[in-house]
C-alpha cells in the first residue's frame, strides 16, 4: 500500500508539474501519452525536490516531503474539476485489431506479468545496485539525507560517487514512503518499465498509426536483456527510458515546431544527465541533430530554430546545471577515465586491444537470448533502407543514434583504468540497452512509408 | 500491401515469438531459478539474505553487525575485493563504513591472516572466523 502511495506521489507531482507548464496545450497529448510523460516528469521532480532538500540541509522524512505530492494531487484534481470541458488528442483510425495484434498484447502482458513474478520476492541482489544505487539509496534513508563529505567518498566507501543521483534519490524516495524494505524498493523498475511502454505506444501511435504502435512497443517489451534489466535495479533502462523519450519529442517538434515538444525533448534530457554519465553524448548528439535542423532551414526559419535551440540549451543547464556544479565543487572524477594517465602510448595499446571489443560486440548483436534477432532485424532494415537515412526529417535521428555509436566505440580508446576487453565484457550490453530506444525509433521512420502502403 | 501484412514481418514475427519463448524461462545466470523458487518458499526477509550471502558468510555478517559499534571503520579479509561478496558486506553492514587504508576494526572471514601488528583480538565467532581492533581504540 505505501508503495502505491509513493508510485502515487511521483505521479501526482509529474502530473501536476505537467499542467503547470503545459497545461494550455494538453489537447495535443492523448491522454495516455499524459499519463505516462507526466510519471518521468515525477521523477525528475522528486531528485529536485531532494537534492534541493540536500543544498538547505533539510533532513529527509515522510513529514518534510510529503507536502508536495498533497498539493500536487489537490491541484490536479482540482485542475480536472474547474476544467471539466479538457479534452485530450485522439488519435482515430479505421484499423481494427485482429486476432494477431490482440496475441501480441497478451504477449506483452505475459512479459509484464513474468518481469513482476520475478522482482515480488527477490530483495536487492545484484551487483550494481548492490555497490551503486541501491547502496546509495540505503545511504540517503539512513542517514536521512545525503552524508556530509559523500562526493568526496573513496571508491571503498561507495562505488561511483560521481554517477549521477536521480536512481538513487527515486529508491530513497519510495523508502520515505515504505521505509527501509528493499524488497518493495525494485518494484519500481518495472513500473517505470511499463510507464515506458506506455509512452512509446502513445507516440507512435501519433507518428506511425496503432498498429505500427503496437509493433514496435512489442519487440522492446519483449527483448529479453531489457526485461533482465528492470528486474534488477540499473540505471541503463532508465536512461533508455529518458533518451527515447527525448528522441520521440525532438520528432514531435521537428513536424509540428510546437514549442511544448522542443521543452518535454529538452526536460528528457536535462532528466537523462541526471541519470547516467553517459547521457552527455546524447545531448551533444542532441544539438548536432539540431544544427543540421538550422542548416537546412531557411534564413527566416532558421532565425526561429536558433531561438528554440537557445531556449533548449537553457532548459538543458538549468535542470542539470545544479548536478554539474556539485560535481565541479566537490572535485568527483571518474575513476575509469584519468585524463592524466592518458598516454599516446596507452590509446596505441587500446587500439592494439580492439578486436576483442568488435568481437564481444558482436556477440551480442548476434546473441538471440539477449537480444532475439533485434539487432539482425535493424541490419537488415539499415542494409534495405539505407536510401532513406538521409531523406527528410529522418536524417536528423540518423545523426542523433550514429553520433552515439561513432563516440561511444571511440571511447573504448580512452579508458585508462583496465584495458578496453574490460569495459566491453561488462559494458557493452548496457550501452547496447540505452542505444536499442533510439535505435527502434529510427528504424519506425525508416519504415514510416511502409507502414501505409495499401 | 502494409508492412504487417508481408510474408517478411510475418517471418520476423514468427522467428521473434519462438525464441522469445524459448528463452523466457531459461536462467539468465545459474542458479537463478533455485533462488526465485526459494525466495516464494521462504518469505521470511531474513531467510532471502541468508539464502543471497551464504549461511557462513550471512551468520558472519550478522555477528559483525552486532559486535562492532555503530558508524564503526572496518576491512574484510578472507573475501575478495571488488568480488560481490565485497559489495554485499558493505552494502548490509552500513552503516558500518568499510575503511581499506586506517580501519578501526579487521574483519576475519574463514582467514588466517591475524594476529597483526597495531591490532588486537576483539571478538571471535570460530577458529576461523574473528575481529581485530586497533590497539589505540578503547
Amino acid at each position: 500500500m505505501n508503495f502505491i502511495l509513493a508510485v502515487l506521489s511521483l505521479w501526482f507531482m509529474g502530473a501536476s508539474g505537467m499542467l503547470i507548464a503545459f497545461g494550455r496545450n494538453l489537447q495535443r497529448l492523448s491522454g495516455l501519452e499524459f499519463f505516462s510523460i507526466s510519471f518521468f516528469i515525477g521523477l525528475g521532480l522528486v531528485t529536485a525536490q531532494l537534492f534541493i532538500y540536500y543544498c538547505l540541509n533539510i533532513s529527509y522524512s515522510l513529514g518534510h516531503v510529503v507536502w508536495f505530492p498533497i498539493l500536487s494531487f489537490i491541484y490536479v484534481v482540482g485542475y480536472f474539476i474547474i476544467n471539466k470541458d479538457i479534452t485530450f488528442l485522439k488519435v482515430k483510425e479505421a484499423v481494427q485489431w485482429g486476432m494477431l495484434e490482440k496475441f501480441v498484447v497478451f504477449i506483452i502482458f505475459f512479459q509484464v506479468g513474468w518481469i513482476l513474478y520475478r522482482v515480488l520476492p527477490m530483495p536487492v541482489n545484484s551487483f550494481d545496485a548492490l555497490a551503486s544505487y541501491a547502496f546509495k539509496a540505503k545511504i540517503f534513508y539512513l542517514n536521512h539525507g545525503i552524508p556530509h563529505g559523500f562526493f568526496g567518498f573513496s571508491e571503498d566507501k561507495v562505488s561511483h560517487p560521481d554517477y549521477p543521483l536521480l536512481l538513487p534519490l527515486v529508491l530513497t524516495w519510495v523508502y520515505l514512503f515504505t521505509g527501509f524494505d528493499d524488497m518493495t524498493v525494485v518494484m519500481v523498475m518495472p513500473v517505470m518499465f511499463v510507464f515506458f511502454l506506455a509512452l512509446l505506444y502513445s507516440h507512435f501511435k501519433k507518428f506511425f498509426g496503432s498498429i505500427a504502435a503496437l509493433y514496435g512497443v512489442f519487440f522492446i517489451a519483449t527483448i529479453l536483456i531489457i526485461s533482465n534489466y528492470v528486474v534488477i535495479i540499473h540505471a541503463d533502462f532508465v536512461l533508455m527510458a529518458f533518451v527515447t523519450g527525448a528522441l520521440l519529442y525532438f520528432m514531435d517538434y521537428i513536424q509540428t515546431f510546437n514549442n511544448s515538444s522542443l521543452c518535454l525533448a529538452s526536460l528528457m534530457l536535462g532528466l537523462s544527465l541526471w541519470t547516467k554519465n553517459e547521457a552527455m553524448i546524447y545531448v551533444v548528439g542532441y544539438f548536432l541533430s539540431f544544427g543540421l535542423l538550422i542548416w537546412d532551414a531557411k534564413l527566416l526559419e532558421s532565425k526561429k530554430l536558433i531561438k528554440s535551440l537557445f531556449l533548449s540549451l537553457v532548459l538543458i543547464i538549468f535542470i542539470a546545471g545544479p548536478w554539474f556544479v556539485t560535481k565541479h565543487i566537490f572535485h568527483t572524477s571518474n575513476c575509469d577515465l584519468d585524463i592524466s594517465k592518458l598516454t599516446t602510448q596507452k590509446i596505441f595499446q587500446n587500439i592494439k586491444d580492439y578486436p576483442l571489443v568488435l568481437n564481444e560486440t558482436q556477440k551480442q548483436v548476434f546473441g538471440p537470448k539477449k537480444w532475439n534477432i533485434f539487432w539482425i532485424v535493424l541490419l537488415g532494415i539499415v542494409v534495405v533502407k539505407y536510401k532513406e537515412f538521409f531523406k527528410g526529417n529522418t536524417r536528423y535521428l540518423t545523426s542523433f543514434v550514429f553520433f552515439y555509436l561513432i563516440i561511444y566505440m571511440l571511447s573504448f580508446l580512452l579508458w585508462t583504468r583496465f584495458p578496453p576487453i574490460y569495459y566491453a565484457n561488462k559494458d557493452m550490453a548496457r550501452f547496447m540497452i540505452h542505444w536499442s530506444g533510439p535505435c527502434l525509433v529510427l528504424t519506425m521512420f525508416l519504415l514510416k512509408k511502409d507502414f501505409t502502403k495499401r | 500491401m502494409p508492412f504487417f501484412k508481408t510474408k517478411i514481418f510475418y517471418g520476423i514475427l514468427i522467428i521473434w515469438i519462438t525464441l522469445w519463448a524459448v528463452f523466457l524461462f531459461q536462467e539468465n545466470k545459474p542458479g537463478d531459478k533455485a533462488a526465485l523458487k526459494f525466495m516464494y518458499e521462504h518469505p521470511n526477509h531474513d531467510q532471502k539474505i541468508k539464502y543471497l550471502l551464504g549461511n557462513d558468510f550471512y551468520n558472519f555478517l550478522i555477528f559483525s553487525q552486532k559486535t562492532l559499534p555503530a558508524k564503526a571503520s572496518y576491512r574484510i579479509f578472507g573475501i575478495k575485493t571488488d568480488d560481490l561478496e565485497d559489495t554485499q558486506a558493505r552494502y548490509f553492514l552500513w552503516p558500518l563504513i568499510k575503511d581499506v587504508d586506517n580501519p578501526q576494526y579487521e574483519l576475519y572471514f574463514k582467514s588466517l591472516y591475524g594476529p597483526k601488528a597495531g591490532y588486537k583480538l576483539f571478538k571471535r565467532l570460530d577458529n576461523m572466523s574473528y575481529i581485530l581492533v586497533r590497539e589505540n581504540i578503547k
